[in-house]
């Protein structure tokens, strides 16, 4: 086969891994306080969020990267990151139109719906190009609700009250060694501010695409919803093929105030290197919803198919009474892929109730792990929690584990946890088959229907992507 | 500065060494100064280690404590050691030979590890050398540097012992911040059978500390049926491992009952090394007052068509906190390995905390592994009826805790001692018109 | 026509069809009854291609082409249809996705337009109604959860939807009170038709009281040992296997 034949094929496998040919305006590799008070200056923040950004950067200094108990990593040589990357436009956009047409035929290409077929799908979009956002529709129509929904760094501009207010209240900069990173260096992401009552009239969505090469991307995302709101949010996102590894570390923070609810969808499909394990995003990120708010709802639902690493543990703070957390989770790993990923569930408020799904696939010599935590403090009275955690596996060189933490300090609590591991059996295949089924889409039929409990919890839409997805990813893994 | 309870060892061990069995051994004057060290390098694990996690250690290295000295009276052995035809008494992490009975009938090769220290032809010193040199944690190399004492056992091949060997390790309590260590090895070769009931137990509310580490090894075919009651006293700390070996077609069937103790770790290190080898574990934390029990077990898959089956219960009341840590592991190419585990817990009280991590490690896709693990409460449901039956409170909860642990409580051979056991753990069930006992 | 010459079958190198031929034209139902053990499932298997089943000798054909050549899924295409005697659970795998799948493919491959959702309810309401089920059965897991009954029903009711050509049912009798045995039978006689052959393998004479056969035959040690028409299922009823061990072995003496 020739080189251009592999790579055809290894293209159709990863569907996003073209780049775009566009000017970027990036600042050279390195860090240090001069690089970021230079990207702060480039966002025209404010003296208190260069000074917290400072304050993040100093602290992270004095940190140690987490040793990972069940992740392979090669050593991340933070000097040679550039931490900012844009691509190039003239003056900020004020519409759509104004958008260099190459950004929006990409997102065009990756099937993010920015123009007329956002009207039809019913969502409203940011797009985030490397380091900045380039584009969000229905700003508009949102608005008459009284909806925020824009770029982090217009929200710093133009909401900065309500972003001083709560930035790093739930995820401190202190808190972990890529989240004190991504607070020192964060360069976009998206801002959601849902006002007390308001239901938002369309799911929000925000599409990340990295781009550049040498870069690293550290988004951030904000999503307030006051009492009685509600939002559901679906962020995506992809790379180009690339043989290196990029870093990917973004913060996101959730705050439900009372009887508010949350939904936070996330399709991940980060280059995930190739079948050698050469290549792919390190996906290393920090996700906490935090319900604050009596009978608050903050649900995470996830389906990680892409990067070469994932590590990430979105997780819910229960502090309003009754309130409650949900975690869904689908993640495959194929050929050299690593994820570490679950949840926390910090039961602290009386009644608080939490249940977690998780559905590991490992395929190749994949390595999947579950990690988990359900901690229900002295506090919370009657909490419940549970989590049932399967995995299944393809093939006998991959592996599949399952770590839950379950730490309990209230005698009215009752948790219970309970985990499987098994594989397509020969039975099931033959049976398919012997319906007409050939394997591949016997195999894609048993993965589909061992998701299916996660999969109900995504927007249409995205389940279907998530669907295909997960067929792409598969391929070649049975057989 | 050096922690007191490093120095303290340090200073002991300077003082003590020429009196230790086989110091006239230069290979072993080694190893203990080398494990020594080693000890002193690492220090007691704190809560950043993830074996440690919920039970760090640290904070004893504040404490110190001193090396037994002379031989001491043992405590009276109770009850239903009275009557058993085998028993191996260590006192203090010493052999007691005028309290162990082990008639020549017995077909089962016993020596105390002093004695083999002192004399041993080259291939016993390639075993202990092996025993003493293995494991590489802060437990591990403590317990080499400062035991002198323990077993070594073996059951040739094709016997079958009838009688179980009860070992009894004990404290005497004589004084207070005492230390202990044993270190021991058994030995099943091919298709030997035997049962062992350990007994763990001491003379007092003295603060102690003691170590007790073995390996165990079953050759193909062989049978182990284990049980171990701990029931030390309420001031003391007790670090046990125990690292089991199975080979083709062995069996282990182990009953594990904690119920003493300030700070326990008993670990289960389980290796199933052969075709078929098959590893059934269960246990059981009963904790009241300020106790700390941390039950730790492993189970490792290495060949084909092993299986394994693990159980444990614990019940925290009062203050105390139960610890769990279960990991089932199946290693790449252990195609047809069967393994599960459950962990199910009640805590019935404000200030007791359950923490308990159940891991799957899974490396190969032809095998069935699950596990589970529960937290909760008595069945308020049950207590009333009960209560409605003329029941009292006290007694419907040890009925009902009584109930929860019986799938594993049922395992206790011998009605003496399963009662003594069940009396010891407060689990009687007196019927309502003959009087309640608290 | 099924054509089945001198068939011999081994499993993990034990033979357990030895010999075997059968003859079933269309339009006819052909029931196997024999012992436990006399090779009526692996006869079931190799018609459907389940791995593990090994030709040593002989040949299968139908309608001249060789079956054997075949993967699972072309022989469903072609329209072989095998009622597993225990099918088994895909959990989450909604049972009305999977059928409409399958119908679906079937369709594609004799050019015939697809069933949308709503067209392919109606249909499987019909059928339901035949062996006396609801819509519930649709909306569950693939034979997730299912009683034995309901199991059985399931694999009538796909047989109903993908109209085979051929359909080979393993046991379908066992494990079904009689009320389910006679909704079972009905779907079967729904179906009879002058294009269809249909192989009914099982071990009482009971269900061959509601699908009545064209032909019996005797499937003992690997190899049809008798034939004969509907009476000598009675016969079996009545006598047992005894008699035709005794037949055998004097006709071996003899020969």
């Amino acid at each position: 086969m020739s080189n251009r034949e592999i790579h055809d094929r290894l293209a159709r496998r990863y569907e996003h891994g073209f780049e775009t040919a566009i000017e970027t305006d990036i600042v050279p590799p390195g860090l240090d306080e001069s690089v970021i008070r230079l990207i702060s200056e480039k966002k025209e923040e404010p003296e208190w969020l260069t000074e917290w950004r400072l304050k993040a950067y100093r602290h992270w200094l004095s940190m140690e990267e987490p040793r990972w108990a069940k992740l392979r990593i090669e050593p991340i040589d933070y000097q040679a990151i550039s931490y900012y990357a844009a691509p190039q436009q003239k003056k900020r956009p004020r519409s759509l139109e104004e958008v260099d047409p190459k950004l929006l035929q990409t997102f065009e290409r990756l099937g993010v719906p920015l123009h007329e077929r956002a009207r039809l799908a019913g969502v409203a979009v940011d797009a985030v190009f490397d380091s900045v956002s380039v584009a969000t529709t229905f700003k508009e129509e949102l608005a008459a609700a009284g909806v925020i929904f824009c770029s982090f760094s217009e929200a710093v501009r133009e909401h900065p009250e309500l972003v001083r207010k709560y930035l790093g209240t739930v995820v401190p900069y202190t808190d972990n060694f890529f989240a004190a990173l991504n607070s020192a260096v964060f360069s976009d992401g998206s801002f959601v501010y849902v006002p007390k009552g308001v239901r938002c009239p369309l799911e929000l969505s925000t599409y990340f695409r990295i781009n550049a090469r040498d870069t690293g991307q550290f988004e951030r995302t904000l999503i307030i919803c006051e009492e009685g709101a509600y939002v559901s949010y679906l962020e995506g996102c992809t790379a180009p093929m690339r043989d290196e590894n990029q870093l990917h570390a973004a913060v996101v923070e959730l705050i439900a105030l009372d009887e508010a609810e949350i939904k936070y969808s996330t399709v991940q499909n980060w280059y995930p290197g190739d079948e050698e394990g050469r290549g792919g995003i390190y996906n290393f990120v920090t996700k906490r919803g935090d319900c604050r708010g009596r009978r608050s709802r903050i649900s995470w639902t996830q389906v990680e198919t892409g990067s070469a690493i994932t590590w990430k543990y979105p997780s819910c703070i229960l502090r309003g009474e009754e309130s409650s957390g949900e975690f869904h989770s689908v993640a495959l790993t194929h050929h050299r892929q690593q994820a570490d990923t679950g949840t926390k569930m910090i039961h602290i408020g009386k009644r608080t109730r939490s249940k977690i799904v998780s559905k590991g696939i490992s395929a190749g010599h994949g390595q999947n792990t579950y990690r988990g935590l359900v901690r229900v403090l002295p506090t919370a009275e009657g909490a419940r929690n549970h989590t049932q955690c399967d995995s299944l596996l393809i093939g006998s060189h991959c592996g599949a584990h399952t770590f839950p933490y379950i730490e309990v300090r209230n005698p009215t609590a009752i948790v219970e946890h309970e985990a499987t591991t098994s594989r397509i059996s020969e039975e099931q295949l033959f049976y398919c088959r012997s319906r007409g089924i050939d394997e591949e889409n016997a195999v894609a039929l048993i993965v589909d229907g061992f998701c299916r409990q996660v999969f109900k919890e995504l927007p249409m839409e995205f389940a279907i992507e998530a669907k295909k997805l997960l067929e792409l990813s598969l391929e070649g893994a049975v057989g | 500065m050096i922690a007191p309870l490093l120095q303290g060892f340090l200073d002991e061990f300077e003082r003590l060494e020429a009196a230790m069995p086989g110091y006239e051994q230069a290979w072993l004057r080694q190893l203990r100064r080398d494990r020594l060290d080693a000890f002193v390098t690492s220090g007691l694990p704190g809560r950043r280690e993830e074996a440690w996690k919920y039970t760090p250690l640290k904070g004893l290295e504040q404490r110190a404590f001193a090396l037994p000295r002379g031989s001491a009276l043992p405590p009276p052995l109770p009850p239903p050691l009275d009557a058993v035809r085998h028993r191996l008494v260590f006192v203090d992490g010493r052999f007691a030979p005028e309290s162990s009975r082990l008639p020549a009938d017995a077909e089962i090769e016993f020596l105390p590890l002093s004695e083999v220290f002192r004399n041993h032809d080259a291939a016993a010193r390639f075993r202990i050398a092996r025993l003493m040199g293995s494991g590489e944690d802060a437990l591990d190399h403590l317990n080499a540097a400062l035991a002198t004492d323990g077993l070594l056992l073996r059951v040739p091949a094709g016997r079958s012992v009838r009688e179980p060997v009860h070992l009894v390790y004990l404290g005497s309590k004589q004084s207070s911040g005492r230390a202990w260590h044993l270190r021991g090895l058994i030995e099943l070769e091919g298709g030997a059978r035997l049962r062992i009931v350990e007994h763990f137990y001491d003379g007092g509310e003295e603060a102690e500390l003691s170590s007790v580490i073995n390996e165990i090894q079953l050759a193909a075919d062989a049978e182990l049926e284990l049980v171990r009651f701990q029931d030390m006293g309420a001031r003391s700390i007790l670090l046990s491992r125990t690292r089991l070996q199975v080979e083709a077609r062995g069996r282990l069937r182990i009953t594990a009952i904690d119920r003493g103790g300030e700070l326990v770790r008993s670990e289960w290190l389980t290796t199933l090394r052969g075709r078929e080898a098959h590893g059934d574990i269960a246990g059981v934390a009963r904790l009241r007052g300020r106790q700390h029990a941390d039950q730790v077990v492993e189970v490792r898959h290495l060949e084909r068509d092993t299986s394994a089956e693990v159980r444990f219960r614990g019940v925290a009341e009062d203050q105390s906190r139960a610890v769990f840590t279960g990991t089932l592991h199946v290693a790449p190419g252990a195609s047809g390995a069967e393994t599960r585990l459950s962990s199910r817990n009640l805590l019935l009280s404000p200030q007791a905390e359950v923490d308990t991590r159940p891991v799957l490690e899974i490396h190969h896709d032809e095998v069935v592994a699950a596990h589970g693990a529960t937290v909760g409460q008595l069945d308020p449901e049950a207590l009333f009826y009960l209560r409605s039956r003329g029941f009292s409170e006290t007694m419907a909860r040890a009925i009902l805790i009584g109930a929860f642990l019986e799938e594993i409580s049922i395992r206790l051979p011998e009605p003496r001692f399963a009662e003594w056991v069940s009396s010891r753990m407060g689990l009687d069930h007196p019927l309502p018109w003959g009087g309640e006992k608290t | 026509m099924l054509e089945i010459v001198d068939l011999h079958v081994s499993v993990g190198g034990t033979p357990i069809l030895k010999g075997l031929d059968l003859r079933v034209p269309r339009g006819e139902v052909h029931a196997i009854m024999g012992p436990n053990g006399a090779g009526k499932s692996t006869l079931a298997y190799v018609l459907a291609g389940k791995e593990g089943y090994e030709r040593t000798r002989g040949d299968i054909r139908w309608d001249g082409k060789d079956l054997l050549s075949l993967a699972p899924e072309q022989r469903a295409i072609a329209g072989i249809f095998l009622a597993f005697q225990y099918p088994v659970e895909i959990p989450g795998v909604n049972n009305a996705y999977f059928l409409r799948t399958a119908v679906n493919l079937k369709r594609k491959a004799r050019g015939e337009p697809e069933l949308d959702a709503v067209e392919f309810l109606r249909a499987a309401r019909e059928r339901l109604r035949l062996i006396g089920s609801d819509d519930g059965l649709l909306q569950r897991g693939l034979n997730e959860g299912f009683s034995g009954g309901e199991k059985k029903r399931n694999e009538i009711l796909q047989m109903l939807m993908l109209e085979p050509e051929l359909a080979i049912l393993d046991e379908t009798d066992s494990g079904l009170d009689i009320d389910a045995l006679r909704l079972v039978a009905s779907g079967v006689n729904a179906l009879r038709s002058p294009e269809r052959a249909f192989l009914v393998i099982t071990h009482y004479q009971r269900l061959l009281e509601h699908i009545v056969p064209d032909r019996v035959h005797v499937l003992a040690e690997g190899r049809i040992v008798a034939s004969g028409g509907p009476d000598l299922a009675q016969r079996l009823e009545r006598e047992g296997y005894g008699w035709l061990a005794e037949r055998r072995r004097a006709s071996e003496a003899l020969g």
